[in-house]
Order: C-alpha cells, then sequence, then structure tokens
C-alpha cells in the first residue's frame, strides 16, 4: 500500500521535481553571471533575508486578489441571478457576455487604469473584472441547466418564480458556481498582478518590476515564486472546497 | 400575430448589442466616466485617419504573426502530448500536475524571467504558447476521455489495437471537443502575446497601449485595444466556424 501510494506520488511530482533539479544543475554547472542566472540558494537567501519585504508585498496583492475576487463573485453571481429572472434580459446579455468573453479582458487593464488612475483601486476593479466574467457566463449557464421534466413538474403544481430559483435553479447552478471559482481564483492572482506591475506602487508586481529595474535577478526569482505559491494556494482550496460541496450537491 | 420564441430572442440579443454599444457611445459623450473615456464615435473618427491607419494595421501586423506562431506551437504540442498521455495514462498524474502548476504561475512572473533567459521576441510567443497549451490540452483529454464505450468495445472485439483505434476513431470522435478548446484558446493566445509585448517592450500592439496609457493618448489607447479585440473576434469565428463544421460532419 506505501509502495504503490510512493509510486503514484513519485509519477505525480517527478515532472517539478525534475524542473527544480535542473535549476540547481544549471546554476552550478554552467558559468552563468549570477545577475542573468541566480542559483536557488541566492533566491533562499533573499527571501529569508528579508522576510518583511515579501510578506508586506505579499500581503497587499494578497489582499487585492482576494477582495477583488470576492467582489467579481458576487456581481457576477447576482448578474446571473438577475437574467435568470427576465427572459428579455437574459437574451439581452447573451450575446454581450459572449462577446465580452472573446475579448482577451487584460486588453483593458490600461483603459481601467486610466479611468481609476494609478493605485489599489484600479488593481481592486482590474480583478473585479477579471473574475466577474467567468463567474456571470458559468452561474447563468448553470441556473438554465435544469431538467425540462424537473422544470414542467414545478409549473404543474404551481411553484411560484422564486420557488422555482431557490429549488430548482440554484441547486442545479452550484456545480457551475464552484467551476467558475476554480477558474476565477488563481486569475484573481493573475489579475492583481499584472495590474500592480502596470501601475501599483506596491504589491508583488511591482517588487517585480523595480527589482527588475534594479537586475535585483534574485529577488525577481523570489517574488515570481511567491506569487507562484499564492495562486496555487488559491487554486488548491477551490479545487477542496469544489470537492467538499459537490459531494453534498452533486 | 404573436412571434415565435426563437425570433423574439434574436430581436432581444440584437437589442442587447445595440444597448451594450451605446451606452460605451453615452457614457464618452456625456463623461461619466471621466476624461479618459471618449465616445465610440470620437475613436472611428480618430481611426479613420489615414496616418493612424496605416499605424495601427503596422502594430496588428506584428502582434498578429506572435499570436499565430503561439496558437499553432500551442495547439500543436498540447494536441501530441495530451494524445501520449490518453495513450500511456501512467504519466497522466504527472502531466496534469506539471500542466497546472506552469499555468498557475503568474505571466507576470514568468515574463521577466523568460526575458532574461531567451529575450524579449521568443519570450512573447512561449509565454502566449504556454496559455494556448493549458486550454488544448485540457479540452483535448477531456474528449479523449469520453469515448463512446459502445464503439471502444466494437473495435476491441475485432481485434484493433490500441494505435490503430487511436488514429482510426479517438482523435475523430474528440475533434469537435478539440476543437472548442482551441476556440477558447484564442483569447488566451492574444492575452498571453499581449501581455509580452508589455513586459519586453518588443513594439506591436500591447506595446502601442502601453505608451498610449502612459502618455494619456486616450484615443489611441482605444484604437489599439479596439483593434485587439476585433482580431481576436475575427480569429475566434473562424476556430468557430470549423468548430461548427466538426460537430455537423461528427454528428454529436
Amino acid at each position: 500500500m506505501t509502495a504503490r501510494f510512493a509510486k503514484h506520488w513519485l509519477l505525480t511530482n517527478l515532472p517539478i521535481a525534475l524542473v527544480f533539479i535542473a535549476w540547481v544543475l544549471v546554476a552550478q554547472i554552467l558559468p552563468v553571471n549570477a545577475i542573468i542566472f541566480p542559483s536557488p540558494g541566492s533566491v533562499l537567501e533573499d527571501v529569508i533575508g528579508h522576510p518583511d519585504v515579501y510578506l508586506h508585498e505579499g500581503g497587499v496583492t494578497f489582499r487585492a486578489s482576494v477582495y477583488g475576487l470576492l467582489l467579481g463573485v458576487l456581481m457576477g453571481t447576482g448578474m446571473a441571478l438577475l437574467s435568470w429572472c427576465s427572459f428579455a434580459l437574459k437574451s439581452m446579455l447573451l450575446p454581450v457576455s459572449l462577446l465580452l468573453a472573446t475579448i482577451p479582458v487584460v486588453a483593458i487593464i490600461p483603459i481601467i487604469t486610466r479611468i481609476f488612475g494609478p493605485g489599489m483601486s484600479s488593481v481592486l476593479c482590474v480583478v473585479t473584472v477579471v473574475t466577474f466574467l467567468p463567474t456571470f457566463v458559468a452561474v447563468s449557464s448553470g441556473l438554465h441547466a435544469v431538467e425540462h421534466s424537473h422544470e414542467s413538474l414545478f409549473k404543474v403544481f404551481g411553484a411560484r418564480k422564486w420557488q422555482q430559483l431557490r429549488y430548482l435553479a440554484i441547486p442545479a447552478a452550484v456545480p457551475h458556481f464552484m467551476m467558475a471559482l476554480g477558474i476565477s481564483a488563481p486569475s484573481s492572482v493573475i489579475g492583481a498582478m499584472t495590474a500592480e506591475y502596470l501601475i501599483g506602487s506596491e504589491g508583488l508586481g511591482y517588487q517585480l518590476r523595480s527589482a527588475m529595474a534594479n537586475f535585483a535577478t534574485d529577488r525577481v526569482v523570489g517574488g515570481a515564486l511567491l506569487s507562484t505559491v499564492m495562486s496555487i494556494f488559491f487554486l488548491s482550496l477551490a479545487q477542496i472546497a469544489c470537492k467538499k460541496i459537490l459531494a453534498r450537491w452533486g | 400575430m404573436s412571434l415565435d420564441i426563437k425570433t423574439t430572442q434574436r430581436f432581444y440579443a440584437a437589442f442587447g448589442i445595440l444597448v451594450f454599444i451605446g451606452s460605451i457611445q453615452l457614457v464618452g459623450t456625456f463623461q461619466l466616466a471621466g476624461p479618459a473615456w471618449p465616445p465610440l464615435s470620437t475613436v472611428v473618427e480618430y481611426i479613420c485617419q489615414r496616418r493612424v491607419v496605416q499605424t495601427l494595421l503596422l502594430a496588428t501586423g506584428k502582434t498578429s504573426k506572435v499570436i499565430l506562431y503561439a496558437y499553432a506551437v500551442g495547439v500543436t504540442l498540447a494536441i501530441v502530448i495530451s494524445s501520449l498521455v490518453h495513450l500511456f495514462p501512467i504519466y497522466r498524474p504527472g502531466a496534469d500536475r506539471f500542466v497546472t502548476f506552469v499555468n498557475a504561475v503568474p505571466a507576470v512572473a514568468i515574463a521577466p524571467i523568460l526575458i532574461i533567459l531567451v529575450g524579449g521576441q521568443l519570450s512573447g510567443l512561449i509565454l502566449a504558447a504556454i496559455y494556448v497549451f493549458f486550454v488544448v490540452y485540457m479540452a483535448s483529454l477531456s474528449g479523449l476521455g469520453r469515448l463512446n464505450t459502445a464503439h471502444v468495445d466494437l473495435f476491441q472485439v475485432y481485434g484493433a489495437s490500441k494505435y490503430q483505434r487511436f488514429f482510426a476513431y479517438d482523435v475523430l470522435y474528440a475533434a469537435p471537443m478539440i476543437l472548442n478548446g482551441m476556440k477558447q484558446a484564442v483569447p488566451a493566445a492574444v492575452v498571453g502575446a499581449v501581455l509580452a509585448e508589455w513586459f519586453s517592450g518588443q513594439g506591436g500592439l500591447g506595446l502601442m497601449m502601453l505608451s498610449a496609457m502612459r502618455n494619456f493618448q486616450i484615443p489611441l489607447l482605444w484604437s489599439a485595444m479596439l483593434f485587439v479585440a476585433c482580431f481576436a473576434l475575427a480569429f475566434y469565428g473562424v476556430v468557430g466556424s470549423l468548430e461548427a463544421y466538426a460537430r455537423k460532419r461528427i454528428m454529436l
């Protein structure tokens, strides 16, 4: 049993481990300058040596991601519920949401920053927009993913509109909602980082930009690693919540 | 006379698009969002100048080249690797974990490292290709995982080998799903290319947007965004119609 578990663990994590091993080897063997290619040791040293910097910048990005994610998901769900209630609104929003889905959201970051000005409010707005769209699209398709016979049954027994929403449409939309959360959670970190990189005055994205300008490559890689850990943390959290809730609702 | 539900829906859809464009115009006209949101008509007028159009088209050409190359590379790699993983499922957990890991790394974090390692030009291509790869890889594996068991049994009964079945059946049956993934990958490719231009400073629409943003050239900023959006929309439409064709042929 343990042997099988170990084999599975190895097969799962070997590719990522290989990347890190290659990093160590290349930094050791190739005669490249540490400014161009920092070794894992120097990156680790920088992270351990300046915990205050990483904690502060990481915290700023973390807060922006969480608040933006909450806002975006709430607004997306609210909009989807509204559009469920009215046939006209639903039909009107459908092509617009399709249109918006094809447009790369990141492309509007410069416009958002010009409207809200540089600073945290722009970063928050970017994260909200990035997470709003997938939530809206997924939840509204979930609300309509109701079996036809169930809908007829509700109608025959004279259920009111809100009862149909409460007992039929919302339960049907829960898996879709969780899926949207899985997509939005890591992209909230990506949105926050990108916005900070372009216009922020603090946060991990800003740290990356200023470290790059100062050729502090170990700090660049350190910030990159921290943001990756954060993004994967968000993703795993969403996946765990998804499993837990689907076991109950699915 | 009562209209049928399809016609009503189409009417509302057209109305929705109209309201969407109209509200963008109105917000600009009445300056509801400040000077950074001009009326759409001003932007269109600005684009119609001969010199502006030439500059924008030049930049679009540069960015679209990166997008198309990255798209081709990402899609090819995704289909090849997902096929290999499908044929040899023992490597599935490792490949899945690795792909999710790479996708979770924020582009802002990879871009500087890529630029250090391979230079600006190539890093744009790699960044966009990574995004494309992830979307197509996921779609392709889920398509290959949903084969019809009755069909698979038939191949088994007639003694087809794993590889014979793969080329004669698996790939074709999963094609609509793969094409759907390729459609979803279009915005991803565009985002990757634009982001890479921001970080590397290599010319194109992305760089144009950034410098327009920093210099308060609001009409230029909006026109560059419109060109990015239109390119993405057209590309999406082409791949979408391919998907529709495949769906019809394979009758899912």
